[in-house]
């Protein structure tokens, strides 16, 4: 997967805020999605390019053509649109590996739009109604790795969602990952393909509580409801490390077994094996 | 105060570009004119013709600077076309002359007739900005934050607002030594009318413009 890292400002960190939850809107996954996209965290002035607080957002795609289609329209729509905003790149940029972003948007100030290029890069200003939104001009992007998970089996769906909860927390605090699901938690956790031929993935009947009993489930005795966890992340040991604090946060009582999927290996070529992040962490796994 | 006859004791480190001359230098025109990358650092004042036809790097002046700073070569069509001069005191006239890219940022005062001609660019002024400023100018951004004298009449004044451009801009600015206030709410002037007038004076909007 490619993946880039968006720096929204504005304001105040309620405007970056609302414009970064925006921009990663409709982003859950890319079997139906232009992006899996989310907000990896919070920026404090003196981390900005512009000395106001701001939102990071990470954003993947198959291609890089793709990402560049979606980030474009997501800023574009979401984050331009927000008053006081500005939106600038958050990773190195390797010309070879690089798409346009202000340098697409800017046809939206009819001409009238002003450049500024300092230390390398480029920035526009484009004419809005509050002012001027300030946007960069390329964005760099990085291979990534999407889909990382892990599943919780839970005594009761409360037992189960609480762990998922108290996981997310955790893992929001790691830096260079996202959950692009609502709040981080996955209800309808899928297998590729489908009965429907027209269908690239469909609900993962083997995990369904419901349908023990109808089909092979793969449900341990006593589970009753499971929750999914994904991560995207820039880099794999960025996902590990926030798996590694997911899977502990998610040891409470009511869970009956934490267990990950790779759908037979047509999810990607990255295996993360949780007992072995949990021995790497110095703690064996039960 | 050295001439031209006189030693120049400068400190040079190859591997990083960077060459420091500590000795005033306010008889010497043309310094640091044609530089194209690395960075030149003068411990002391320079003469006039600064930074005239640079194309990258970066000078530093720790000192005053003269007349024409970051102009025209003889001969040439536009002034600098890349790179950044800092001047941390006062500057003479015609800073930025014919300016077609890159930053002229100047610590005190800046004389008159700052970015005549100008093409684009960006010359911020910490100080007071002398009259004529922008004269001719086609695009580019001049900006004095200790407000201006003598502002043309075919410049057009749009509004006050807080740009968030220049805090990338000072931020900058600030890795490079120079003390430099935060961003505040700024009086945007465009023009030159006689000219393209896509250019713009920002003027810090506490501070007068006569």
């Amino acid at each position: 997967m490619t993946a880039c890292r968006v720096i929204v400002t504005a304001r105040t960190a309620e405007w970056a805020m609302t414009a970064g939850t925006l921009a990663a809107g409709y982003a859950c996954s890319v079997i139906a999605c232009d992006a899996e996209a989310g907000i990896e965290r919070t920026l404090t002035p003196d981390e900005t390019p512009d000395g106001r607080p701001g939102v990071s957002l990470l954003l993947f795609a198959f291609s890089r053509d793709g990402l560049a289609k979606a980030v474009v329209n997501r800023v574009g729509q979401c984050i331009l649109t927000c008053p006081t905003t500005a939106c600038f790149n958050g990773l190195t940029i390797d010309p070879a590996r690089s798409f346009r972003v202000g340098g697409q948007l800017r046809y939206f100030g009819d001409g009238f739009q002003i450049s500024k290029q300092l230390e390398g890069r480029r920035y526009w200003r484009i004419p809005t109604m509050d002012g001027e939104f300030l946007c960069e001009d390329v964005f760099g992007t990085t291979k990534g790795i999407a889909g990382g998970n892990f599943l919780i089996y839970g005594e009761t769906q409360e037992s189960a969602l609480g762990a998922a909860e108290a996981a997310v927390v955790e893992m929001r605090r790691v830096p260079g990952v996202i959950f692009p699901f609502p709040g981080g938690v996955v209800r309808s956790g899928s297998k590729v393909g489908s009965k429907y031929k027209t269908l690239k993935a469909s609900t993962n009947h083997a995990f369904c509580p419901t349908l023990r009993g109808a089909v092979a489930s793969e449900l341990p005795a006593g589970v009753n409801a499971v929750y999914e966890i994904v991560i995207d992340g820039l880099d794999r040991a960025a996902v590990e490390a926030a798996m590694r604090v997911g899977l502990r946060a998610a040891c409470r009582p009511g869970v009956l077994g934490i267990s990950a999927g790779n759908y037979g290996g047509k999810l990607g070529p990255h295996h993360f094996r949780l007992r072995e992040l949990l021995v790497l962490d110095g703690h064996e796994s039960r | 105060m050295i001439t031209h006859s006189q030693h120049i004791p400068i400190q040079c480190d190859a591997l990083e570009g960077h060459i420091r001359v500590n000795a005033d230098c306010g008889d010497i025109r043309c310094v640091g004119s044609g530089m194209s990358a690395g960075t030149l650092e003068i411990i002391g004042s320079v003469g006039d013709d600064a930074g005239v036809g640079m194309s990258g790097g970066t000078l530093i002046v720790h000192g005053n600077a003269g007349r024409r700073l970051g102009g025209l070569a003889p001969g040439a069509r536009c002034g600098m076309t890349g790179g950044t001069i800092i001047v941390h005191g006062n500057c003479g006239d015609f800073a930025g002359h014919g300016m077609r890219r890159g930053l002229i940022a100047v610590g005190g005062n800046c004389g008159e007739f700052a970015g005549t001609a100008m093409i684009a660019g960006t010359i911020i002024v910490l100080g007071s900005l002398g009259a004529r400023a922008g004269a001719g100018m086609k695009r580019g951004t001049i900006y004095a934050q200790g407000g201006m004298s003598g502002l043309l009449p075919t410049f057009s004044e749009s509004c006050e607002y807080l740009p968030t451009f220049l805090e990338i801009y000072f931020k900058h600015l600030r890795g490079l030594g120079l003390a430099v206030r935060p961003v505040s709410r700024v009086r945007r002037y465009c023009g030159d009318g006689v000219a393209l007038g896509l250019g713009e004076i920002l003027t810090s909007a506490y501070e007068g413009v006569s």
